[in-house]
Parts: C-alpha cells; sequence; structure tokens
C-alpha cells in the first residue's frame, strides 16, 4: 500500500518540474574550470606578455610603463573586473527577474567574486543609451535569444584593461558574448571590439560546470592606504620597466613574439619568427 | 496512520520543484534603474530629445541634470526655489537652451554660476539672466517675495578680469570671490564654488552637497586632452592639484563607481571611477614630459619621443603634440600670470 501511495506521487511531482526549454536557460550558481589560460587566469599573467594579443603599439608603450604598485593607489583598490575580464577570473552566479505578469524575462543578472560586482543584462529590448551617458565598470547590456544561445552585447564600459598586466582596454569597446548551455556546462564567449587599442577583435571562451548551493566568495574590499606618497602622486615607469624583457628571456621567448600584435594570434607566425621587424611604436 | 515516513517524503517530493521555481521569480526594476544589492545606484535614463534639439538631458540626482550639446555640458539645478544653472554655454544658444531648461522647471533661473571665463561656458549669460530673477533677500520661497534685478552670476574673480580684458560689457559675473571657497545654499542644500585653478587661473568646482553632485567645469573633460590656457593663468602643476581634489571631493558608493556624481566640462557623466583614469592620463604625460626636461631635452625632442602616444589614439596625435607643448611651457618657463596669489586649496 505505501509503494502504491509513493508510486501515484512520482508523476505528480513532475508538475512542478521545469520545462523542458530550461536547458538553455543560464540561471544558476556555476563553477568555473580553468583549462583554458590557466595561468593567465590564476597567478596572472607576466610584465611584458602579449603574446597572441592584437594589440597596437599604444596599448605595448602603455603596458611597458604600467606598474603593480598603481594597485595600491587608494582610488584603485577596490575596482572591480569589467564585464569583459569578469568571466576570466571568478565562478558565478546567474539569475533572473522575470515579469510576474507576462512571464517575460526582464533581465539577467551575474554577480562574480573579485568585488562582487553585479552586472544586469537586459532582455526587454530597451536602447543602448547615449555617448554622454555614464559608464560603468560592468557597462550596459542588452541581451537577445538567437536559438539556444544568449547573444549580449555591452558599451559604456568604464576604461579598463585586457590583461592584469597593464594592457589598457578603451571606453569606447564594445563586448560581444555567447552564452551556450549544454546541459551542466555553459561555455561563455567573449568577442572584444576596441578600435582605440586593438586591431582586430579578442576572443576568448571560458567554460563553467552547474554547481547548485556554490556561493560566490564574499569580497568585502575596504580602501586603506598602506603606501605612504605624496599626493597626487601616480606609480609608473617613466622610461618603461626595465624588466620587460624578463619575461621572454625566462621562457627563452623570441623577442617579437612576445610583444604581441594581431599576427601573433595566427599559426602561421611560427613560420615568420626571427624575420619580423621589431615591433613599431605609436599605434601605427 | 498512513506510513507517515513515505507520506511526508511524498510530500517532499512534491514540493521541491515548487520551491525550485520561486528563486527564478523577480520584480522587474523601474525606469530609476535600480539594481540589486551590491551594486550603486546610477542615474535614470535620458530625457527623450526634441525634435531638431541638439541637447540631451541626463537626469543626474533629484532635482539636477546635465544638460549636454553640442558645446560645454551645463548643470541644472531645479526646485522651489527656483532654477540654479551652472555655466551658461556659447552666445546665440541661450535660446535652445533655455527651452531644455523649461522642460525642467518653469520657475525663474535664480543663480547662474560660470566654471571658468571661455565662451563656451559664459556665452549664454546674457540670454539666461535676463529673463531670471534675484530672490530678494535670504533664503525666502518665492512665492513671498518680490523679485528684482537680472539673475545674479557667481565666478571667481579672475573670470570677471578677463571678460573685461577680452572688452565685454555684459554678461559679467556680478558676484566674485577671491577666495579658497564661495557658498549659498539653494533648494534646499548648500552649494559651494571650490577655487579650482588650472586650466585658466579662475576655474571653480560647483559643488552641490546634498545632491553630491560637482560640475567640475574643464578641469575635467573626458573627451579630450587637459587645455592649459597658459596666457590666462592656467599651469599643470595647478592643473592636477585641482583635478587631485576633485577626486578628494568625491565619494564614490561601491566598487569605485556611484556616489558622487561629476558633471564635466565636456564629455560623459562620470563619477570617481571616471576622474581617477583621467587623472592618470595627465599624471603619465607630466611625469614622463618632466622626466624629459630634467635630461635637457628640447620642445621638438620631447614632441619627436611621443610621450603621449598611448592616449594620442584617444584623442589624437594632434591634440597630444599640444598638450606636451603646453606641459613643457609650464614646466620649463616662469607663469605668465602672477601665480603667487592663486590659493589651491588643500
Amino acid at each position: 500500500m505505501r509503494r502504491l501511495i509513493l508510486l501515484l506521487c512520482l508523476p505528480l511531482a513532475g508538475l512542478g518540474a521545469n520545462p523542458a526549454w530550461a536547458q538553455s536557460d543560464i540561471v544558476g550558481e556555476w563553477e568555473h574550470r580553468q583549462h583554458e589560460d590557466r595561468n593567465e587566469r590564476g597567478a596572472g599573467p607576466d610584465i611584458g606578455e602579449y603574446e597572441g594579443l592584437p594589440i597596437n603599439g599604444a596599448a605595448r608603450y602603455h603596458a611597458e610603463r604600467w606598474s603593480p604598485s598603481l594597485w595600491t593607489v587608494p582610488e584603485h583598490q577596490c575596482i572591480p573586473h569589467p564585464a569583459d575580464y569578469g568571466p576570466n577570473f571568478s565562478s558565478v552566479r546567474i539569475w533572473k527577474d522575470v515579469n510576474p505578469l507576462t512571464q517575460e524575462v526582464v533581465a539577467y543578472h551575474t554577480n562574480i567574486a573579485w568585488n562582487n560586482p553585479v552586472r544586469t543584462i537586459w532582455m526587454d529590448g530597451r536602447p543602448h543609451p547615449p555617448a554622454n551617458a555614464l559608464h560603468t565598470w560592468e557597462g550596459f547590456s542588452t541581451g537577445r535569444w538567437d536559438g539556444d544561445r544568449l547573444v549580449v552585447t555591452t558599451t559604456h564600459m568604464k576604461p579598463a584593461y585586457l590583461r592584469r598586466n597593464g594592457l589598457p582596454r578603451s571606453e569606447t569597446a564594445v563586448l560581444t558574448e555567447y552564452f551556450i548551455r549544454t546541459g551542466d556546462f555553459l561555455t561563455w564567449v567573449s568577442v572584444i571590439v576596441d578600435p582605440v587599442y586593438l586591431t582586430e577583435p579578442i576572443i576568448r571562451s571560458r567554460d563553467f560546470h552547474l554547481n547548485p548551493g556554490y556561493q560566490v566568495e564574499l569580497y568585502p574590499c575596504s580602501i586603506d592606504v598602506e603606501v605612504p606618497r605624496p599626493a597626487g602622486e601616480v606609480p609608473s615607469y617613466v622610461d618603461g620597466n626595465p624588466d620587460i624583457r624578463q619575461y621572454a628571456e625566462e621562457y627563452a621567448l623570441p623577442w617579437e613574439a612576445v610583444q604581441g600584435g594581431a599576427a601573433t594570434m595566427y599559426p602561421e607566425f611560427i613560420a615568420t619568427m626571427g624575420q619580423v621587424a621589431p615591433a613599431q611604436e605609436g599605434g601605427e | 496512520m498512513i506510513g507517515s515516513r513515505w507520506f511526508f517524503g511524498s510530500v517532499l517530493a512534491l514540493a521541491m520543484p515548487l520551491a525550485a521555481q520561486a528563486q527564478v521569480i523577480g520584480v522587474p526594476y523601474d525606469d530609476g534603474q535600480r539594481l540589486p544589492p551590491q551594486a550603486p545606484v546610477l542615474p535614470p535614463p535620458p530625457l527623450p530629445v526634441l525634435e531638431g534639439s541638439p541637447y540631451v538631458i541626463y537626469p543626474v540626482r533629484g532635482g539636477t541634470f546635465m544638460i549636454s550639446g553640442p558645446s560645454a555640458n551645463v548643470l541644472v539645478q531645479v526646485g522651489l526655489d527656483g532654477v540654479l544653472v551652472v555655466d551658461t554655454g556659447p552666445a546665440g544658444d541661450a535660446a535652445g537652451l533655455l527651452r531644455e531648461i523649461r522642460r525642467l522647471s518653469p520657475r525663474p533661473i535664480r543663480y547662474i554660476l560660470n566654471t571658468n571665463a571661455d565662451a563656451d561656458h559664459v556665452g549664454g549669460n546674457v540670454g539666461l539672466s535676463g529673463i531670471g530673477q534675484d530672490i530678494g533677500s535670504g533664503n525666502e520661497r518665492p512665492d513671498g517675495v518680490q523679485g528684482y534685478g537680472a539673475t545674479p552670476t557667481l565666478a571667481h574673480e579672475q573670470v570677471m578680469f578677463r571678460l573685461l580684458e577680452e572688452g565685454a560689457s555684459e554678461g559679467l559675473p556680478t558676484l566674485t570671490y577671491f577666495v579658497a571657497q564661495k557658498d549659498i545654499f539653494f533648494n534646499g542644500e548648500p552649494v559651494s564654488l571650490i577655487y579650482a585653478p588650472g586650466h585658466t587661473g579662475g576655474d571653480s568646482l560647483v559643488m552641490l552637497r546634498r545632491s553630491d553632485v560637482i560640475a567640475a567645469g574643464d578641469i575635467y573633460t573626458p573627451d579630450r586632452y587637459p587645455e592649459l590656457a597658459l596666457d590666462k593663468g592656467g599651469s599643470i602643476a595647478a592643473y592636477l592639484a585641482s583635478l587631485n581634489h576633485l577626486i578628494a571631493l568625491t565619494i564614490p558608493e561601491f566598487n569605485q563607481q556611484g556616489g558622487t556624481f561629476v558633471v564635466p566640462g565636456h564629455g560623459r557623466l562620470s563619477d570617481e571611477g571616471d576622474i581617477q583614469d583621467y587623472r592618470d592620463m595627465v599624471t603619465f604625460i607630466h611625469d614622463r614630459v618632466k622626466a624629459m626636461v630634467d635630461r635637457g631635452m628640447s620642445l621638438e625632442q620631447v614632441q619627436a619621443a611621443r610621450p603621449s602616444q598611448d592616449y594620442d589614439v584617444r584623442y589624437s596625435r594632434e591634440a597630444g603634440d599640444r598638450f606636451v607643448a603646453q606641459i613643457y611651457t609650464s614646466l620649463t618657463q616662469p607663469p605668465l600670470a602672477d601665480e603667487a596669489t592663486l590659493e589651491v586649496p588643500e
């Protein structure tokens, strides 16, 4: 009799289950899998490590003068990872807002570790704001479904960085993302187009695994002066970092390769190493 | 009794999927764009643009708005006391600017504040002050007060001196200050003009304390390099000091964004996260030029070294060369204006 009751209850349990289309929904707690670009996403890239990135001379010039001590400046201490860098670093919680009258998704939100920025992806068709609207670290994002892929376009990001070794990313950049769910796996593809510092788009893919109940690590950042400096001093290497070649020398890599540039993204570059002229400065 | 373990287990099997559904139900956000916790409160979206108008009105906070057009930005504060306007755009544009202001309030323009004497900041003084009306005295509400005269125009005294030197006979400041700060109280909040030279010798920041909004004038212009008007008292040292003072006045709400909003002289609505990037740029270029000056390099040699090349791609090489030349001149030549009397508040 007890077994009969249980057997009768099992179909009723299915009434509360999510419908089949939820397999393409991205809501949940997703734990990152750092199988790709592990070193960059973990400990971080070396100073002077630019290979495989379509940077121009202006970006290289800026990075060669960047000092990690910049992070100790009070105004820099609590800056979160921007929208285009966030997926590199952390697991993520994604949730959504649903209009209870229409059951339409109004927005998705993401929350990652490292200063715990919250990002909103508007799904209601609202337009992006005009040029002089406030820029934020996470930008202004709108999304649409393309089949089973969520395509997100982000503008109005504050100036930030492509990598944690000084490579800049301008406020004019446009980020296009593709959220692709396959069962309990999420692939998050980012395409960064920056007309100021990149000659071609940067394309990154990051993988996540569904981990219900995962807790995003809290990061209560408080600003403290730990390095006394004269008022207004901002650290940099005025004449360029004297150790900029250390990465290439330590790993015995060709200098022209580690300087980056679009050509270094493609396998054909290997055949030209040793024959390439030194990278030009000045953004040309 | 029906087998309690089986019974309650069945109830649990029914309840769990329903509980899982509950977490995806949310509340749509209104146009105030208040985001979930751990995100700062951001300004509402801009107002619809009037047909044919070159202006866009960006609500900032409460009764404060940034009017952005083809020229300098204008900050407007509206309330029961009337309208306060920071900078008035170029001459000839006053009618268009006034039409935008009237979308925000029908009340008289009670105060005009000028951040500097540039034509794109004071050109509309005549057009807007002539239709305005001063408050009789104190902080009385306008309903019981007879207005008189034109709208008072406040600025640093250097603004008045410069306009007189340029031959202006109208649109001049009617109230000037020459110390570190000038305070008024309007629409329920303290309003301070804070002396902040650098672009010229007469620049002011305007801080609306309760709204937590600052009009920076040309001390902060994120869409272009700074302009150091060396023949009008500008200098790189004063400019950097004023820019850092602006950062000291701003307090972000969370994650180095939100909190104090800043209306720049030109460019996008900003907060401390934007200003620190701009301050870094100016500091980096200054430091590079100074290092070259200390090595005895000529201006031509410094410009050939292109110390601003990582930012020229944002603005232009020509603008970079001009900015580098201004820094070089500021560092190497005696000040063209008497800077001894210019106090930079700490």
